[in-house]
């Protein structure tokens, strides 16, 4: 039973973590110090008014998850950017694969009329 | 470490029928975006991906070590990645008339249906813990996507929703598992995994946390019985037909990584415990899923409570692991995947209402009505209940066979007897197409061509195999031999 030591352990600190984290979060936070961080934080502006108030196009989702989708791809084209010489041909090949099933998607979304917002 | 070197020609040879389903996918995508006048040739299209693939996974990928020990092609990975391409082909068939009649006809079903495939064979064939990973999350996604197809229903939605949050849950404890057994072993692929354990080195507790929580994670793609709680509710409110791909097709795949997984564990030290383990499992799955199927009275769920039992009988050889386990289980998988399949591939022909209950009931009389599906919807259960002459009769005779030969005779006794139970449950559909009076007007119904075939590839298979098992069981002998 001894060598099951580590495994308590890892359940003991997981448990902690939480409490920890939750109490560390009541113990250091403000309380009551205004409306504004009652606020939804969006972008670090004064909310202008509710967002129960507006209805949002469910356009708004689908522009996100584009965006998401395409910000990752970024992520990969960097570092082969930067590494493009020692990549070499192979990897200008496994990147154009990659960019073209890429494509595929971002054609297929605009067809579908994703973009139009109106 | 081996380092990853460029792929080469013969890796990518290795890859040419995930390579086909996957360019087929994205060429359904376009052609269902550009020309909408041609979706309908999504059925063709996939039909012809999936058949290619199938005689390029048996000819053209050479066994062997590919992508520097990432994946292994052996000649059982090639069996039962046909009986993956085989569940594929009969879903495609049957959606046809589905996807009309309910007029949610679109390539996005397909191409999702054949990357989800991809995902499937790549599984079988990973013997590296990320590859398992990345592939199960390729097919766990395309799964949750389909299972919600019919999304104006809202019983789909709920349905999809649950094996979603579900699923994503458990993706989690296959991480957590993997890096436990990375931090222990320091090494994620499973030949040296299987190196260091046979090397007599003392297993750690946390190893066996991570094989233990990866075991849970492909339990639950499996639906054995601790994890088993999504199955009837993601059944009931998922396309009928592509029910009879889910059923079938995910489980085959994990059950190849469960096997690789019990590989490692049960031949050590602690390997009885790892034995015991697997047959209360079984246990488990055999008696929670057949009596909780003798209560149902929607065909859809009893199919899956049903399905939970297979799968506990499919764990009984591995309780005693070794290379002749291969051989009841691969047989067990071929035809849990015909009749199973066939079962839903019918069940969506003969019931008009997506989203609501198919009740038992409703069939009464139609065996008549229907008489060529009726025919085939009676073979099927048949043979999901284990009544020769049919290939789920083999199924079991092997399985409970093994049990013996290993000094399992308890779990055998355990496995005929609940085994009797399903024997009720089954027949009673059969009583009720055949012995009472009609209930319902056929009204609605699409039953196409394409669904006739995909029900009469199913039943042929299923009838013709079981009575002359002879080639069958040569055939895969030949390919587990060679496998070792």
């Amino acid at each position: 039973m001894e060598s099951y030591l580590p495994i308590l352990v890892f359940v003991v600190v997981a448990i902690l973590f939480v409490a920890a984290a939750l109490i560390a979060a009541r113990l250091f936070r403000r309380i009551g110090s205004g409306s504004l961080d009652r606020q939804p934080y969006e972008c670090g502006n004064e909310p202008e008014s509710f967002a129960h108030d507006h209805q949002f196009s469910i356009r708004y989702y689908l522009i996100a998850v584009l965006f998401v989708v395409f910000d990752v791809e970024t992520i990969f084209l960097f570092p082969w950017a930067v590494m493009f010489d020692r990549l070499a041909l192979f990897g200008f090949i496994e990147m154009m694969v990659f960019l073209a099933i890429l494509v595929v998607g971002y054609i297929y979304v605009w067809n579908r009329g994703a973009l139009n917002w109106a | 470490m081996t380092p990853l070197t460029h792929p080469t020609g013969s890796d990518l040879m290795q890859l040419a029928p995930e390579l086909i389903l996957t360019g087929a996918g994205v060429l359904i995508l376009l052609v269902d975006a550009f020309l909408p006048g041609l979706k309908r040739l999504a059925t063709p299209l996939a039909l012809a991906a999936i058949a290619l693939a199938a005689v390029l996974a048996w000819f053209g990928v050479p066994v062997g070590v590919s992508f520097g020990g990432l994946l292994e092609s052996t000649g059982i990975t090639a069996i039962l990645g046909l009986a993956i391409l085989l569940a594929a082909f009969l879903c495609v068939l049957a959606s046809h008339g589905y996807l009309r009649r309910e007029e949610i006809f679109g390539g996005e079903y397909h191409a999702l249906l054949l990357w989800c495939t991809v995902g499937l064979l790549l599984m079988t064939r990973a013997t590296e813990l990320l590859t398992i990973f990345l592939s199960l999350e390729l097919l766990s996604v395309c799964l949750y996507s389909l299972a919600g197809y019919h999304r104006r229903l809202t019983v789909a939605t709920e349905g999809a929703l649950k094996y979603f949050l579900m699923g994503a849950f458990v993706s989690a404890f296959a991480l957590l598992g993997i890096v436990f057994v990375f931090g222990q072993a320091g090494t994620t692929r499973v030949a040296e995994l299987t190196a260091m354990l046979e090397s007599g080195v003392e297993i750690d507790p946390l190893l066996t946390l991570g094989i233990l929580a990866l075991v849970a994670a492909f339990g639950f793609k499996m639906s054995l019985v601790p994890f088993h709680a999504w199955s009837p509710d993601t059944y009931q409110g998922a396309p009928t037909p592509f029910v009879a791909f889910l059923s079938v097709a995910p489980k085959v795949a994990s059950a190849v990584v469960l096997i690789r997984l019990l590989s490692l564990v049960l031949p050590g030290p602690t390997g009885a415990r790892w034995s015991a383990l697997v047959a209360l499992l079984a246990v488990l799955a055999m008696v929670v899923g057949n009596l909780l199927a003798l209560v149902q009275q929607d065909i859809k769920r009893m199919l899956a409570y049903s399905g939970i039992a297979h799968m506990g009988y499919l764990l009984i050889p591995l309780v005693a692991l070794d290379e002749s386990s291969w051989w009841p289980v691969v047989v067990y998988l071929l035809a849990y995947t015909l009749m199973n399949a066939g079962a839903f591939v019918i069940i969506a022909l003969l019931y008009a209402r997506a989203g609501e209950q198919h009740l038992i009931s409703e069939l009464s009389g139609w065996g008549y009505r229907f008489p060529l599906l009726g025919i085939c919807l009676t073979i099927c259960m048949l043979s999901l209940g284990g009544i020769p002459p049919t290939l789920g009769f083999l199924g079991k005779y092997l399985v409970f066979t093994h049990a013996i030969e290993h000094d399992l005779l308890w779990l055998a006794v355990v496995g005929v007897g609940t085994a009797l139970i399903g024997v009720f449950y089954y027949l009673r559909v059969v009583y009720t197409l055949y012995m009472k009076a009609e209930v319902r007007a056929p009204e609605g119904l699409l039953i196409d061509s394409w669904g006739r075939v995909a029900a009469v590839i199913a039943t042929v298979g299923v009838l013709i195999l079981g009575m002359w098992p002879g080639r069958l069981l040569d055939w895969i002998g030949r390919a587990i031999a060679s496998s070792f």
